[in-house]
């Protein structure tokens, strides 16, 4: 019988704990119910424009990145162009200059053709006077030998009846 | 006021010496004065040298020119005008012209022997037959000649010498043709 009374008396105090509990969840929703309501859209609402800013800086940054990239295909093409154009003028160059080496080696070539064709020429006349005079000289050498008063009279005789004869056709 | 030039001088004394004796005189002074000029060097640098008085190089001339007193007042006019210099540039000119007035003719001979006499008369006796007896002969020797004759008459040069006819030989080339 004292075993009943425990458990209705048990019984008895968890529900006026569990009316208390619900009295007290009551008010609490009562009284916190717009504070929490406002909290969480004030909440909701700064996340909201922390991602409208985000998306801004988003888009500013595709912005800023197209822009760029704009910047860095005109600054490539402008590369190319200057090195098409570079590539153009030194090819030109290599060929002014290939052409100006050809025009020099040509003129070297016909230079060199006359230096040589000119030194055969001096060598050869050099040659033929040193045999001139090496036959001069034995022809002096031979005369030398031959020549004799009586010659020497004769030539003189010759000479002077030469000279003669043109001091008369002068006069 | 013009001076007077060498040629004036010299004029006066051709003049003065009139007679063709006196300008034989007057060429063998001047012909004597310039041989003495030509090879004595002492005499040319005192004739020449202003340092030197006037009465030393009229003593030098009296010396030089001792036979002739028309040619000797002559270099010594021609010294106090300061026209020595001006007639030694030129005296193979004043020589040549009283050789004119004298009818000489100046030629030089070269030969291979100067010292064979038979050949020299007949040279001699050749060359007045073209330019006549007065001529003022001298003669050299030239062994390098070979041969032959080389003369110079007043201006006029004439080789008849072996090494001239040599030496025409040097206008052909190797092919025996005539260089142009």
């Amino acid at each position: 019988m004292s075993e009943e009374i425990n458990i209705a008396g048990q019984l008895k105090f968890a529900s006026q704990h569990l009316f208390n509990l619900i009295v007290f969840i009551g008010i609490l929703y009562y009284f916190l119910k717009d504070i929490v309501v406002k909290f969480f859209s004030n909440r909701s609402l700064k996340i909201s424009k922390e991602i409208e800013e985000a998306n801004a800086v988003i888009e500013t940054s595709q912005e800023a990145y197209n822009i760029s990239s704009q910047k860095i295909s005109l600054i490539d093409s402008e590369l190319t162009e200057l090195r098409n154009s570079i590539d153009l003028t030194t090819n030109r160059k290599t060929s002014e200059i290939i052409d100006n080496a050809n025009i020099v080696a040509k003129k070297i070539k016909i230079d060199t053709e006359d230096i040589i064709k000119l030194e055969s020429l001096r060598l050869k006349l050099e040659v033929e006077s040193i045999i001139l005079e090496k036959s001069l000289e034995i022809a002096k050498s031979e005369i030398r030998k031959e020549i004799n008063d009586e010659k020497d009279i004769q030539l003189i005789s010759s000479f002077l009846s030469e000279v003669k004869q043109n001091a008369i056709s002068n006069s | 006021m013009p001076s007077a030039t060498v040629n004036d001088f010299f004029i006066a004394l051709t003049s003065e010496a009139s007679s063709k004796e006196n300008l034989e005189k007057v060429y063998l002074g001047l012909s004597n004065f310039v041989r003495a000029f030509d090879n004595d060097k002492n005499i040319r640098l005192c004739l020449i040298n202003d340092i030197y008085p006037s009465s030393v190089k009229n003593d030098l001339i009296s010396q030089i020119v001792s036979e002739c007193e028309s040619t000797r007042k002559f270099l010594e006019v021609i010294i106090e005008f300061n026209l020595l210099k001006s007639f030694v540039e030129s005296r193979e000119f004043f020589l040549k012209k009283l050789r004119k007035l004298l009818g000489k003719v100046k030629i030089e001979v070269v030969t291979v022997n100067a010292s064979q006499k038979d050949k020299l008369d007949f040279i001699k006796s050749q060359l007045e037959g073209i330019w006549g007896t007065n001529l003022e002969l001298s003669f050299k020797e030239n062994q390098e000649i070979l041969g032959g004759i080389v003369l110079q008459v007043e201006d006029k040069y004439f080789d008849g010498s072996i090494l001239g006819k040599v030496n025409e030989l040097k206008k052909i080339n190797i092919k025996g043709e005539f260089n142009v």
